[in-house]
């Protein structure tokens, strides 16, 4: 029996263990460099530290690396959270939605303000994509600059109730801070590639004559270890980022059905988006986790697995959760 | 020695931490409860303002639907009165004026429908759209009402906010819940966008 309110609790759990694992990945990448260095570079013997002063006594313990990749990794997804800003959908030739245009787009305008009186939040600008492919997106990192946008041809294809449905699951990304979240997540990815690049590139050179102390041994492990971590980096964060992202689609989908009571609007929707498999050629893969389904076309066909590398979970999952929570509802 | 003492000082800390969290989580909830009830307020002003306007858009092609026009006029009116003096204390009054006046404009659009004319004008579609859509607005702030104020009445039990729940003046929110037969009626409008 599972209600929208447990759905969500389960989701933000969920989330908040994987962005412990990111924390700790990175804290891992500097940690684990300066424990190397500390055990090889700390031995007596005739080894001198690339990284440090030719002691031949064993030095304190100090985390430099951890530290600098800590305060970078958290300078950086501070830096994007404070500059990013939503003027992706100029890049879409997206134009304002106006109420007298046409009656789609006076109850679309009308449905955006339900659904923010629904969720308790500010009225986003309301904007429409010229592309036949249904979509819609939610852009956006602070009160005022929050923005939904749809496509003309989702306006054609969705009724009202289905309409709501899509404009709750956009506004949900924004109230659950979603767009901050997934930016922060992948500007850190783009960070451990940057030092996965670097530490490839470089050239390690160990001096191994002591290689018997069992100093140098653990040292070695733990480099060992480390250049391994180091160079799947990119991967890792990345397949992390992505988790995060299906975890926050099955949240606004619930989030949806608490903001509408009627999950079968969203449900319905998701069918007809599924339906129109061609991709949204006007949005950039890298919203794609904004949207309410994946622009891209392939991962909208019926059979398509849940895949380590989409960023929404299958439709088909999405619709029969939507669908438990319909029935647990009446 | 000192190091007991400092135990101690470090749990006294904790504890008024957590004592100051739980304090400020109410507060803000019976912020945001207080709020989402004056959403409810601001959306059944923009419902009475909106009858107007549509009765205006179709009084000269109605001319002899007087008595469902003046049902809606004075039921908007009572509706008025009402929500003139709405607190979450007499939420049952301003309730019971509102399902009236839903009552009568579920009749008034009913018979709206039985005039092709009229309803092929631009004007009254939109007027139809606007009501539909303020009718949600109403719905839809109640609903985050509730939601609000549930949440604000479980934090008031729940450990530890419980502890301070005297001292924030916390007291459970009434709930804004459909006691009239007639507010129960879903409004019969259509609403499909592809016809």
């Amino acid at each position: 029996m599972a209600t929208f309110f447990d759905l969500q609790a389960q989701n933000r759990k969920k989330t908040k263990i994987i962005v412990v694992c990111f924390v700790l990945f990175f804290i891992w990448l500097g940690l684990g460099l300066d424990l190397s260095i500390y055990f090889l570079g700390g031995n007596s013997g005739n080894t001198t530290s690339r990284y440090g002063s030719a002691q031949k006594k064993k030095k304190p313990f100090t985390p430099v690396f951890t530290v600098i990749v800590g305060l970078t990794g958290a300078g950086l997804a501070w830096w994007s959270l404070s500059h990013a800003s939503g003027n992706v959908l100029h890049a879409m030739l997206a134009r304002p939605a106006d109420k007298k245009r046409s009656p789609e787009e006076l109850a679309l305008v009308n449905i955006v303000e339900e659904m923010s009186i629904a969720s308790s939040m500010p009225v986003p600008q309301v904007w429409i994509i010229p592309d036949p492919d249904p979509n819609a997106l939610a852009v956006g990192m602070k009160q005022g600059d929050y923005h939904i946008a749809v496509t003309s041809g989702l306006l054609k294809v969705l009724n009202r109730d289905e309409l709501q449905g899509v404009v709750a699951h956009e506004i949900a990304h924004l109230k659950n801070d979603d767009t901050r979240l997934m930016t922060a997540l992948t500007v850190l990815v783009g960070f451990a590639a940057l030092i996965s690049e670097f530490v490839a590139r470089s050239r390690i050179r160990l001096d191994l004559e002591d290689g018997d102390s069992r100093d140098s041994k653990i040292g070695l492990i733990i480099m060992v270890i480390w250049l391994i971590t180091v160079l799947l980096a990119p991967i890792a964060t990345k397949l992390m980022t992505l988790m995060v992202s299906r975890e926050r689609e099955y949240l606004a989908d619930a989030s949806s059905a608490q903001f509408t009571r009627n999950p079968d609007g969203l449900a319905h929707a998701l069918i007809k988006i599924g339906r129109a498999s061609g991709p949204t050629a006007s949005i950039k893969p890298a919203s794609a986790h904004l949207c309410i389904a994946s622009p891209e076309a392939a991962d909208l066909e019926d059979d398509a697995e849940e895949s380590w590398f989409a960023t929404h979970p299958s439709l088909k999952k999405r619709i029969d959760r939507l669908m438990m929570i319909g029935r647990t509802a009446h | 020695m000192l190091i007991a003492v400092l135990i101690v000082l470090a749990l006294i800390v904790a504890v008024a931490v957590a004592m100051v969290a739980a304090y400020n989580r109410l507060i803000a909830l019976k912020g945001q409860t207080d709020n989402a009830w004056k959403q409810i307020d601001v959306q059944l002003k923009r419902r009475h303002d909106l009858i107007p306007n549509l009765i205006n858009a179709v009084k000269g092609a109605m001319q002899f639907e007087k008595e469902t026009l003046q049902a809606v006029i004075s039921a908007r009116n009572a509706a008025v009165t009402a929500a003139a003096g709405a607190s979450p204390a007499n939420a049952g009054t301003v309730a019971s004026a509102e399902g009236a006046l839903t009552a009568a404009l579920t009749k008034f659009m009913a018979i709206v429908e039985a005039y092709p004319d009229l309803k092929a004008t631009g004007n009254i579609s939109q007027l139809q759209e606007e009501l539909a859509s303020t009718e949600n607005k109403v719905a839809f702030a109640r609903q985050a009402y509730n939601d609000t104020a549930t949440e604000y009445n479980v934090a008031q039990k729940q450990f530890p906010t419980v502890l301070v729940a005297g001292i924030a003046g916390a007291s459970p929110a009434q709930l804004w819940e459909i006691t009239e037969e007639a507010d129960r009626a879903v409004p019969a409008v259509d609403l499909s966008l592809n016809q």
